[in-house]
């Protein structure tokens, strides 16, 4: 017996709302433009502003081909006016951050200074980070920069802030977000609580499968190409081998782009949905390569009140077509502030899901440290790594496990890319069983990866005028895993064994083999949860 | 936030030089194996204005690493506003290795160990640090009273390591006082560049390190307070008019207009910015620098709500389009000699515009008079968290009004708006919050019609 509940999805895009489908897309073919009101289905080969960010190991000097006037971006701590020799033109600046940016480390993507006001000539600057043109060949291939204490704003963080607030002002929300008050709640974590009446729907509630993570993409249900071209923002496609970051106002894009698409029921400013290869139509599922263009995003956005999520189907997706979302939020998560534990190093490798060869002794520059989450209600992971495609790899092969397991699960990517936090989830397992006490179900909160990361958006008055920390906590409780359980998925996905809360304790008892460990999942979940 | 100041030890200890140091973040100390979550704590702890300790791995100059105790802590002054924040580092490496602990927990003991030992010394320091400080700023106050140039903030010419050989001059004869520095390195950042002339102008970090972030002309108006003076001024700004600090914070920046300032485009802005709910606005106008030279600002002014939804500023960032109405070619010159303003906004104008919204308006998302918004209600070390500061010299029934950026009439100065000028009192009178602003621009609705309804 498949397990459902009832609950209404979110409105993402106007199109939801609709009564009936838009007229077909105009043919594209000498018209490059596609109309506002069609749908993104027909977006192939059409005009479309295009960022392209640098994946490459050797970063060359890049040219931005059209937005002109971003002002050259020194290192923050120059901005002000005593601190360079030629106050017009920050040389002066210039010179500073120079000497600064010869000192850091060599691991760090770098790009050529951008002189303000004058052509399409030079890079742009990011983080600081001044160099020459030549500067060392860094190991770009992603690898986290430093994001600092307040890092400077870039270029692809302008031009989403700007964008949004474009859409914004042409009335695409369906509410003004900044207008939804929003507060930290006492206590040491601070979590953080919004009051949004606006965000659900007040359509009629539907059935939604829970019990099954992998289910197959179905047209006939609302999915992002449908979604209006008005409410895409851009193109996010990797640049060229040995290209830098650069963005277009308006490129041709290709077959199949990764598109930005505003959500129009926004959780807080810039809320936006990341949609790896959006014609492909892939299912909601994460996989190393998509993960991978996510923890890009976040890199290239550069902002730590950045983050980008992922919601699997069964913890609480309302879209079964693969999306990332990423909204700004000045105040850090509050799973941000808790301590993790390291678990073990693990180096990616082609082993299949859930081999025990999977772990290997701490080798190289490529291993990603694997950290428990510690003092937090919601028990999880936290991956952190020299590069974006290890982490990629881990993380992509820990979710493919979870979809094989049949396991719910959330990730949030933070600090720009360098952390990913990971969690399995049992809210909805519980919801459908009637596990939940009715006065947690009366919030309405469905725990997706922003209330697990302690970000509630909370539907009544008087839950917002009254909520704590505890009650976040209760309510977080309910959608961990237990101890045994996340000691068993850790044993499936990293392979893992006799880890406790922390693997310097020795203290908890080891789990023998995978088969053994795979056993203990199933029966620790419940083998009803994996009947149809 | 640059550090002003640096003891011997502070260079000794990271391997860089004055030069280097001087006037640059200490974001140089981190690297590839810096734990971000710690970063991430000294990052919040500067946006709560509040201190914090932590054990984090350092690199120095030749790319070695260190294990440094950092200790950081806010300075006010006797107004209660943050001007310094002093970071105390202490190189606890050596101890580290003695503990004989694995490597993740090497940092957390380290830190109970030596938080323990040198507890009360930190204090001492601290203390120190503070006396330092507070010479250092008041200081800075004596050479910005001393002369009226506009340019007396900027350093002398010669870059950026002319002037900190000056404030070290004057500190060395103060160092002495510094007994521990022996032991412990310290930096002092300043936390707020610029002068406030007025009190109530001053911002919260948590607003002032992302507005600073911004590196285009833009100013920031309060409609609280009367005649919705400017509170805010980036560099830029500045350097586009020709004024200073001084010269513009706490004045409404009607001063911007001039003699041929088109009054149908000011009365654009005073339509939109009156509305209500005030709408944002892009207008092209003729503004005039300190100097009197006109040029074609291509002004965006927007409302920008805090953390409980309410009208908190206006937001006006500017773009001298001058070069471009030179080029377009539209039509007769004004009588000033330049041609009229540029018929249409660019796109990258318009890209500029918003990105500064956007970004301010995040920053604004955080703040909250009362309930300090984004910022936890918990204190740190009893350290008193730094209210935001905001003069309520509102006379009751009499509103703030005006635009930031061009609004009002030309020969203003009044403080009560009157018919002539036409401006109307904008939301927040009598300072009991502002009209709950339901949106900006008309937002569709199902079954409304206007986009999305089909």
């Amino acid at each position: 017996m498949a397990l459902y509940i009832k609950r209404v999805e979110t409105v993402v895009s106007f199109k939801q709302l609709a009564a009936e489908q838009p007229a077909a897309a105009p043919a594209g073919t000498d018209i490059p433009v596609l109309e506002p009101d069609a749908p993104v289905s027909g977006i192939a080969f059409s005009r479309l502003p295009k960022y392209s960010y640098a994946c490459d190991a050797t970063p060359k000097v890049p040219r931005i081909s059209s937005i002109t006037d971003f002002a050259r971006v020194p290192d923050m701590d120059d901005s002000s006016e005593g601190s360079g020799a030629d106050a017009a033109t920050g040389a002066g600046t210039a010179a500073g951050v120079v000497a600064a940016a010869a000192l850091l480390q060599p691991g760090k993507a770098s790009l050529a200074s951008y002189a303000s006001g004058s052509g399409a000539d030079g890079g742009w600057q990011r983080f600081g980070l001044a160099s020459d043109a030549d500067e060392t060949g860094s190991s770009c291939d992603g690898s986290i920069i430093d994001a600092g204490c307040v890092p400077v704003s870039s270029l692809l963080d302008s031009a989403l802030l700007a964008m949004w607030e474009e859409r914004a002002e042409q009335g695409l929300f369906r509410y003004d977000v900044t207008a939804c008050p929003t507060k930290v709640v006492p206590g040491q974590y601070g979590f953080v609580a919004q009051l949004n009446e606006g965000r659900y729907s007040k359509k009629r509630p539907t059935e939604f499968r829970v019990d099954q993570v992998v289910q197959t993409f179905d047209p006939a249900k609302f999915n992002f190409t449908k979604a209006f071209k008005r409410e895409v923002l851009f193109a996010f496609e990797p640049a060229a081998r040995g290209a830098a970051s650069s963005f277009e106002e308006g490129a041709r894009c290709s077959a199949s782009p990764s598109v930005v698409v505003i959500n129009v029921s926004p959780i807080d400013y810039g809320h936006v949905l990341l949609c790896p290869r959006v014609l492909d139509c892939i299912p909601q599922v994460l996989a190393p390569d998509t993960c991978l263009a996510a923890l890009h995003f976040a890199l290239e956005v550069g902002n730590p009140y950045l983050r980008v999520g992922f919601n699997s189907l069964g913890a609480f997706a309302t879209i079964n077509h693969l999306h990332f979302q990423a909204y700004y939020l000045q105040a850090p998560m509050p799973c941000e502030r808790a301590p993790t534990a390291p678990l073990a190093r693990i180096t990616p490798g082609g082993a299949a899901a859930g081999s025990a060869k999977r772990r290997r002794p701490d080798s190289g520059a490529d291993s990603v440290l694997v950290s428990r989450l510690c003092d937090y209600p919601v028990r999880g992971w936290v991956v952190e790594g020299p590069s974006l495609a290890a982490m990629a790899a881990v993380v992509g092969e820990a979710s493919q496990a979870m979809q094989a397991a049949n396991m719910p699960h959330n990730m949030l990517i933070a600090e720009c890319g360098s952390r990913v936090f990971l969690w399995p989830q049992r809210y909805a397992e519980r919801q459908a069983r009637g596990e939940v006490p009715e006065h947690l179900l009366d919030v309405g909160v469905n725990p997706a990866v922003w209330e697990i990361s302690g970000h509630m958006v909370l539907k009544r008055a008087e839950d917002y005028e009254n909520f704590t920390e505890a009650a976040a906590w209760e309510l977080l409780a309910a959608v961990s895993l237990t101890e045994e359980q996340l000691a068993a998925a850790e044993a499936m996905l990293f392979g893992v064994h006799g880890a406790g809360r922390s693997s310097l304790d020795g203290g908890v008892a080891a789990f023998e083999g995978k088969a053994a460990a795979a056993a203990a999942l199933e029966a620790a979940q419940g083998a009803e949860l994996m009947m149809v | 936030m640059p550090i002003v100041f640096a003891s011997s030890k502070f260079y000794e200890m990271t391997g860089y030089s004055p030069d280097e140091v001087l006037n640059n973040n200490c974001r140089f100390l981190q690297g590839p194996e810096t734990e971000r979550r710690k970063v991430m704590e000294i990052r919040d702890a500067i946006r709560e204005d509040r201190c914090c300790q932590v054990c984090l791995l350092n690199y120095r100059k030749d790319g070695s690493k260190f294990l440094n105790q950092f200790f950081l802590s806010p300075i006010k002054d006797d107004q209660g506003i943050v001007t310094h924040y002093v970071g105390i580092q202490t190189d606890v490496s050596k101890a580290a290795d003695m503990l004989q602990t694995p490597g993740a927990l090497q940092e957390q003991q380290a830190a109970v160990a030596f938080g323990q030992a040198a507890g009360c010394r930190m204090c001492d320091v601290l203390m120190q640090q503070q006396d330092v400080a507070a010479q250092l700023h008041q200081q800075q106050q004596q050479q910005q009273a001393a002369t009226q140039q506009p340019q007396e903030q900027q350093q002398p010419a010669g870059g950026a390591a002319a002037a900190p050989p000056q404030q070290q001059q004057v500190l060395s004869e103060d160092e002495d006082v510094v007994q521990l520095e022996v032991q412990h390195a310290c930096a002092i950042h300043d936390a707020v560049q610029q002068c406030h002339p007025h009190a109530q102008c001053v911002l919260p970090s948590s607003l002032l390190q992302p507005l600073m972030r911004i590196q285009q002309a833009f100013v920031l108006a309060d409609p609280r307070l009367p005649d919705c003076p400017i509170i805010h001024a980036s560099p830029q700004f500045l350097r586009l008019t020709e004024y200073s600090r001084e010269e513009v914070v706490g004045r409404n920046c009607r001063f911007l207009q001039g003699p041929a300032t088109n009054p149908e485009h000011v009365q654009q802005l005073r339509t939109a910015l009156t509305a209500d709910p005030p709408q944002a606005v892009t207008v092209t106008l003729l503004n005039y620098s300190k100097s009197g030279r006109p040029f074609w600002n291509a002004l965006h002014v927007a409302p920008m709500r805090d953390a409980e939804g309410k009208l908190e500023y206006f937001i006006g960032i500017q773009l001298d389009v001058s070069e471009a109405a030179l080029q377009e070619e539209n039509g007769p010159a004004a009588a000033d000699g330049m041609p009229a303003a540029p018929g249409k906004v660019h796109l990258s104008t318009r890209m500029a515009h918003y990105s500064v919204t956007g970004a301010v308006r995040v920053a604004c998302r955080g703040l909250s008079g009362q309930a300090g918004g984004l910022r936890r209600s918990m204190d740190c070390a009893g350290l008193p968290r730094r209210g935001y500061s905001r003069s309520l010299s509102i006379d009751g029934g009499s509103a703030a009004a005006a635009a930031a950026g061009g609004g009002g009439s030309v020969d203003g100065g009044s403080r009560r708006t009157s018919s002539g000028s036409g401006l109307l009192p904008v939301v927040g009178t009598s300072g009991a919050g502002a009209t709950e602003l339901p949106g900006r621009r008309q937002h569709s609705a199902p079954g409304v019609n206007g986009v999305g309804a089909v």
